[in-house]
């Protein structure tokens, strides 16, 4: 989706208080007490190990790091993955 | 539940080397499980999906290996060739399918009167048994027939419960006698006699105390005619009527008799039952002549539950017939059992003033020939029939 539309988006979810990923193609990561991640909206796997997940969604990449990551299941655009997460970061495409 | 989904299709767990972010990104949806131990990463996939995933691994430069093959096709591929256990699973499934068309069990509830043998032999009759085929029982008509059968049953239903039938039944009380007070009758006598006392209740006296009167005879009149008036009373006559009484009693007993006696010796068959076929445990050859047989049947019961499968066991015990011959003091001591039985059974109600008793020996046995005076109530009532002109 182009960033404009998401941008346009965001703010209208904003306005009428719903949750923006509702009307926008943004990655949500879903953190359950640092041993399971739900991570929807992403297109790529760049890179996986043991110890770090880096996805990206065309706009922004998610970067996990913790030990023992497993990505128990996957889809086309989610996936849940399992370990002992320590962090969970943001950065802008091509970082 | 998903687990277990996945192992009815099959699953098989793989090793991956080369670069495979691009692999993973590209069969993200066909694989779980993705994990990365001792330096090597493993997924797993579908059986169904493998060849794909091995076709995007040669296109990412990526080299699979197989580590494991999980699931339920797995081990119908390991037992292929067992052709038995093939087979014994089809006819086990082929039982249990057809098994359930027949009749596993009869049970009957709420007799009391009615003993169980009776009612299971009379549905035996009206096709009812363990063994026949559901379709053809029409509980409707069965229960129709029973109750036909059995007058004492007030209420029957016929419940199937699977392949189960219980037969609830509920029995009529016993009628009390009702004493129509309405009904116009006469007291006559039942046994002659000299009357001893008379107590009339209702009615028009005929006798006194120490009249002899004959069976059948008036004592106490239900009618009066009133002469003065040209009418007729009529009256349910009631009294008590106590006379001595003469009762005769004779019997027999021969000389000779012919008993059946046990040798003691037994010999024992048994047959299996499922659905109405009988097939023997043995082949023993039995002497059934002239043998008492005991017949019962256990059925074979798995963590409680009875199927419909008996063993049915019959006893013959071997008789033979010896000829005895009693001595006189032999015969007379049966004789008097079974006047004294005669006695405590028909002058029950009654004061036995005295007794007299003959014995009699003929060619062919001994007779007793027993005279009791008694006092008892003779005093029998004869409904009057009026004719509506």
């Amino acid at each position: 989706m182009p960033e404009i539309i998401n941008r346009i988006g965001r703010n209208v979810s904003r306005f009428l208080n719903f949750s923006t990923d509702l009307l926008t193609d943004d990655m949500t990561v879903t953190l359950y007490s640092g041993y399971q991640a739900v991570i929807d909206g992403y297109k790529q796997i760049i890179e996986y190990d043991d110890n770090i997940l880096r996805l990206s969604n065309g706009n922004k990449q998610l970067r996990i790091m913790g030990s023992n990551l497993v990505l128990c299941e996957m889809s086309d655009d989610g996936l849940i993955l399992e370990g002992d997460i320590c962090s969970a970061e943001f950065e802008k495409h091509g970082r | 539940m998903i687990g277990f989904l996945r192992w009815i299709i099959g699953w098989i767990e793989f090793d991956v080397e080369g670069n495979y972010n691009c692999f993973l990104t590209e069969v993200k949806k066909n694989v779980w499980m993705v994990k990365k131990q001792r330096g090597i990463l493993s997924a797993r996939c579908f059986l169904k999906d493998y060849k794909h995933i091995l076709k995007i691994a040669k296109n990412n430069q990526c080299v699979l290996s197989v580590l494991k093959e999980v699931g339920f096709p797995c081990i119908i591929k390991k037992y292929r060739f067992r052709l038995g256990l093939a087979v014994g699973l089809s006819i086990f499934i082929f039982i249990m399918i057809v098994s359930n068309f027949f009749v596993w069990d009869v049970e009957v509830h709420g007799n009391v009167m009615i003993s169980d043998e009776k009612i299971f032999r009379a549905c035996d009759k009206f096709g009812l048994h363990s063994g026949s085929i559901i379709s053809n029982v029409d509980e409707k008509e069965i229960e129709f027939a029973l109750k036909n059968e059995f007058p004492e049953i007030s209420w029957i239903s016929i419940n199937r419960i699977a392949s189960k039938y219980d037969i609830e039944i509920s029995e009529l009380r016993p009628k009390s006698e009702i004493v129509d007070n309405e009904q116009p009758c006469n007291i006559v006598a039942a046994f002659d006699g000299e009357i001893l006392s008379i107590e009339p209740y209702n009615g028009f006296t005929q006798v006194k105390a120490g009249d002899v009167v004959k069976r059948d005879d008036l004592l106490v009149s239900g009618i009066k005619e009133i002469e003065d008036k040209e009418e007729v009373l009529f009256a349910h006559a009631d009294a008590k009527v106590v006379a001595k009484v003469d009762r005769n009693n004779e019997i027999i007993r021969p000389k000779y008799a012919i008993r059946r006696q046990k040798t003691g010796e037994q010999q024992i068959k048994k047959k299996l039952l499922f659905f109405g076929l009988k097939l023997p445990l043995d082949f023993n050859k039995i002497y059934e002549n002239g043998n008492e047989c005991q017949n019962y049947s256990e059925p074979i019961e798995i963590f409680g539950i009875r199927l419909p499968i008996f063993i049915q066991t019959t006893v013959y015990d071997i008789y033979e017939e010896v000829k005895i011959e009693n001595d006189s003091q032999q015969i007379k001591r049966l004789l008097m059992y079974d006047q004294k039985n005669w006695e405590s059974n028909e002058l029950k109600n009654s004061k036995i003033l005295e007794r007299t008793y003959d014995y009699e020996e003929t060619e062919d046995g001994v007779a007793l020939k027993a005279n009791c005076v008694v006092e008892q109530r003779i005093d029998e009532k004869c409904p009057i029939t009026l004719k509506n002109n």
